[in-house]
């Protein structure tokens, strides 16, 4: 047979052109999204973690902005107006100093979220560094290490930050020291433990066969796939730092006393709980609110970053 | 099981020691302590007794080695706020209150908090979900000091129907107790409700259930006892916290405990007393670490055999 | 009538990539003193069918459709959990009439409880030292090396075939007329297989359904066998009829 005679020759008709608007009807993928879009379209549907978030963010920007532009200051008395219940002029009252309450509040907040940011940064930054080396260089190093750990954490965390008070003196500097000197043994273990397991990946042993040098293994490829846990775990450093400070200056050693944080602004409003409760309550919600968002943001965060715990 | 629990008295003395070593040299670092070679504000007669006592006088390694022999031998030396009164005897005097809302306090957190877990795993009732949800939410953000302040107006201020000091009836333990609990009820009860949903559909409930036994014999028999063991190590860490975290309640409701005599001592600068109760507060806490870790190993074979 | 029956049944899982269909519209009888063989691919749903028998489901799997009658006694399984709580027709039934050998040994077994408590569970009856000598003549009727040892430990400290003959020695203890066996050798020494084959046979009357991947067991034990695939059962065919590799490329679908 020749060629010519198996050519099949098709009629000028037997194909149609495509219409414009059915030519991407076979296209049905997903808008393709990274994972840090991915894990912020998880985060929007959970409404609690939202709200959390956007109430971090005002307070956030009040406590920048308000002191900056407000007629009064954290210690600025007015004797003749003590214990004033909230009106224009004082929006929260004023205290038996005839300081304004809402300033205070706005001072207390930049003492608590700049602890409370800065404790869980520094955590992150030991965390990690401990952990990820323990986990990637193991043997007696990992070992001894981790006995460290070990030790660290078995001793109550309380009386070191207490005696650390007493030496460093009331200061943010040392609420800073004595919060981080054992807050970031859990994440050290949390990320001890992803490394080892994700070392013995298949990627990760690819790596190093490609030539990748060890640090960028190290970093690039192990901290990368287990920074959800890292990520909630930093979250919920911010509110238990934020706890310690009140905590310490409540008991009156943390900040010391013209400063306004929210611990001292309880402890002096506690003298005055019969008299004037109001006074009280200003501090206690502000504390409460903000730990209550900051869990609210973690939770919502465990959520989008674990795929497991999505809903459907 | 022997050797493992040589191995974990071991870890625990090696903390104490550790804990010990920190705590002498941290002493030594606070300005104006008579540690670190200050000594403004004590009378001469005290000043020689504290040199004597701690043999300041000597080098640093034979005050250590004093320090530890010390401790050992149980002397714990005397108080200089209180002049002349013996360590040993505050915390005789202060440790039985301590202990008793502490442990109050704990057995108030694990009751409600299993209850109230357990109830919320089995009930599908709307209220009963709201009602943990509520407890779970107030737990992680409402810190115990505030929480027992709040107490204190609306139950004792307000309402006037509980004492707000003292610790003379039982009636005085209520509020102390409630405060140190709820976030410890809050945990609990997170802890028992998911482990005990976890272990209600295990494939071993399967077969209790087709070897013959009923559902509600197979979920008292196997299911809550699994569900127990994340909490009873929760448990142990919780019971010394709670003995050693209550100093700022203690001194609220104006308890004198060993917290109260802590607070005390940090803002009178006994040093004395205060290396003495942070000694003894981490010692409590390791021992309490240790008999968990012992306890969950006993009961639970997959910890014992790793 | 059947001693077994089961109707149309369908079932689907709800996972995150969206609704799987476990069982799609099964229907099987089992007669009494009939030796019935279950294969086919792993992953077909022959463990959701077992399980499903016998009543349960496992979690996020739902019942769309069908019975399962065993003795004129109807069922539609449910979902393992609180559910069972409430009436549950098959309750009396279990582990006297009707018994189970799961699939999976290791957890199987509730982890922290002592092997002996486990057994002693099927002797509720009687009185602690009763229930003590029972435990034992079980043990060694099992066959198992160390009786007393095994008594005392854990069921991690135990190896999976010890376990595997512990479990079906306790599905046969109360002489029930169906018994439903997941792979039950698959731990299982040649010796011990023979061992618990003989023990199987011991009970004349007894309908078995059983799964396995091996065409010579199916062979030399069953009458007949069914083939399960994506969650379809065949017709029942005679074991007699179908050759060890056909019933090898069946599994392989």
């Amino acid at each position: 047979m020749s060629e010519a005679e198996v050519k099949m020759v098709l009629p000028e008709n037997a194909f149609e052109k495509l219409p414009e608007d059915e030519k991407n009807n076979e296209f049905i993928a997903m808008k393709s999204r990274s994972y840090f879009e991915d894990v912020w379209f998880q985060y929007k549907k959970n409404k609690l973690a939202m709200v959390s978030l956007i109430f971090i963010i005002i307070m956030v920007l009040m406590a920048i902005f308000v002191p900056m532009f407000s007629r009064y200051s954290y210690d600025a008395q007015d004797l003749a107006n003590p214990n004033a219940l909230p009106s224009l002029e004082h929006w929260f009252g004023t205290d038996k100093f005839g300081r304004d309450i809402f300033i205070r509040i706005m001072y207390g907040a930049r003492i608590s979220l700049s602890v409370g940011f800065a404790a869980a940064a520094i955590n992150l930054v030991i965390g990690i560094a401990w952990g990820g080396m323990c986990g990637y260089i193991g043997g007696r190093f990992d070992m001894i290490l981790m006995r460290i750990v070990d030790i660290i954490y078995s001793v109550p965390t309380l009386l070191y930050v207490i005696l650390i008070m007493l030496i460093f003196g009331s200061n943010m500097f040392s609420v800073l020291l004595a919060i981080c000197i054992s807050s970031w043994v859990g994440l050290a273990r949390q990320v001890r433990a992803q490394v080892m397991s994700q070392k013995e990946q298949e990627y990760a042993l690819a790596a190093k066969v490609l030539g990748a040098s060890d640090m960028r293994i190290l970093f690039k490829h192990l901290v990368k796939n287990s920074i959800g846990p890292i990520i909630v775990n930093t979250t919920l450093m911010v509110p238990s730092a934020i706890f310690t400070e009140a905590f310490l200056s409540f008991v009156g050693i943390g900040i010391s006393i013209p400063m306004a944080s929210w611990g001292t602004m309880a402890n002096e409003a506690k003298n005055m709980l019969f008299s004037a409760p109001l006074q009280m309550v200003w501090p206690v919600s502000a504390i409460c609110l903000t730990m209550l968002a900051l869990n609210f943001i973690g939770d919502g965060l465990n959520q989008a970053l674990d795929p497991k715990k999505r809903s459907r | 099981m022997l050797k493992y629990i040589g191995k974990r008295l071991l870890m625990g003395l090696a903390t104490l020691f550790a804990l010990m070593t920190i705590t002498f040299f941290l002493m030594h670092m606070i300005p104006g302590s008579p540690f670190a070679g200050e000594t403004q504000g004590l009378s001469a007669a005290a000043k020689q007794q504290i040199i004597e006592a701690y043999q300041l006088d000597k080098p640093i390694i034979v005050q250590y080695m004093t320090y530890l022999k010390n401790f050992f031998s149980g002397q714990l030396g005397t108080s200089t706020a209180r002049k002349g009164v013996p360590i040993t005897m505050i915390i005789a005097n202060g440790l039985p209150y301590t202990a008793k809302v502490g442990f109050s306090a704990f057995v108030t957190a694990m009751v409600l908090g299993i209850l109230l877990g357990a109830v919320s795993a089995f009930s599908k009732k709307g209220w009963v979900q709201g009602l943990s949800a509520f407890v779970a939410t107030i737990g992680v953000s409402v810190p115990s000091f505030l929480f027992a302040l709040f107490l204190m107006y609306l139950l004792g201020v307000n309402l006037k129907i509980l004492p707000i000091m003292g610790l003379t009836s039982w009636k005085h333990y209520i509020m102390p107790s409630l405060a140190l609990a709820l976030s410890p009820i809050a945990m609990i009860s997170r802890l028992t409700r998911s482990s005990l949903s976890e272990e209600l559909r295990q494939d071993y409930m399967i077969l209790a259930l087709s070897k013959g036994t009923s559902y509600r014999k197979a979920v008292y028999r196997h299911a809550l006892k699994n569900a127990i063991i994340p909490v009873v190590t929760y448990a142990g860490p919780l019971l010394a916290t709670l003995l050693t975290g209550s100093f700022v309640v203690e001194s609220l409701f104006t308890i004198p405990g060993i917290g109260s005599e802590f607070v005390a001592s940090v803002s009178g600068r006994d040093y004395p007393l205060i290396m003495a109760l942070t000694v003894l507060y981490g010692s409590l806490v390791i021992l309490a670490n240790i008999l968990t870790d012992i306890i969950s190993a006993l009961i639970d074979p997959r910890i014992r055999l790793k | 009538m059947a001693l077994l029956s089961v109707e149309q049944l369908s079932v689907h899982a709800e996972k995150e990539e969206g609704d799987i269909r476990l069982l799609k519209s099964v229907s099987l009888e089992l007669e009494k003193n009939e030796w019935t063989a279950l294969m086919g691919p792993s992953g077909c749903g022959k463990t959701t069918l077992a399980n499903a028998v016998m009543g349960f489901l496992k979690a996020d799997t739902f019942c769309d459709y069908g019975t399962v009658t065993f003795d004129g006694i109807v069922n539609v399984p449910k979902q393992f959990g609180l559910d069972f709580l409430g009436s549950d027709p098959f309750e009396n039934i279990r582990g006297k009439r009707m018994a189970y050998v799961m699939q999976n040994v290791r957890e199987a077994f509730d982890p922290t409880d002592r092997i002996g408590a486990q057994i002693a569970e099927l002797y509720e009856e009687d009185g602690f030292f009763e229930k003590r000598k029972k435990v034992n003549d079980f043990l060694e009727r099992a066959q198992v090396k160390d009786p007393k040892k095994v008594s005392r430990s854990s069921p991690l400290e135990v190896s999976p075939g010890e376990l595997q003959k512990i479990m079906i020695m306790a599905a046969l203890e109360k002489d029930p007329e169906l018994i439903i066996l997941d792979e039950p050798f698959s731990a299982l020494d040649p010796l011990s297989r023979e061992q618990m084959t003989d023990e199987l046979k011991k009970h004349e009357g007894m309908s078995v359904l059983l799964i396995t991947h091996e065409p010579r067991t199916a062979k030399r034990l069953c009458q007949s066998i069914l083939f399960m695939d994506e969650g379809t059962v065949s017709e029942k065919y005679s074991t007699a009829e179908v050759s060890e590799e056909e019933m090898i490329s069946r599994m392989e679908l």
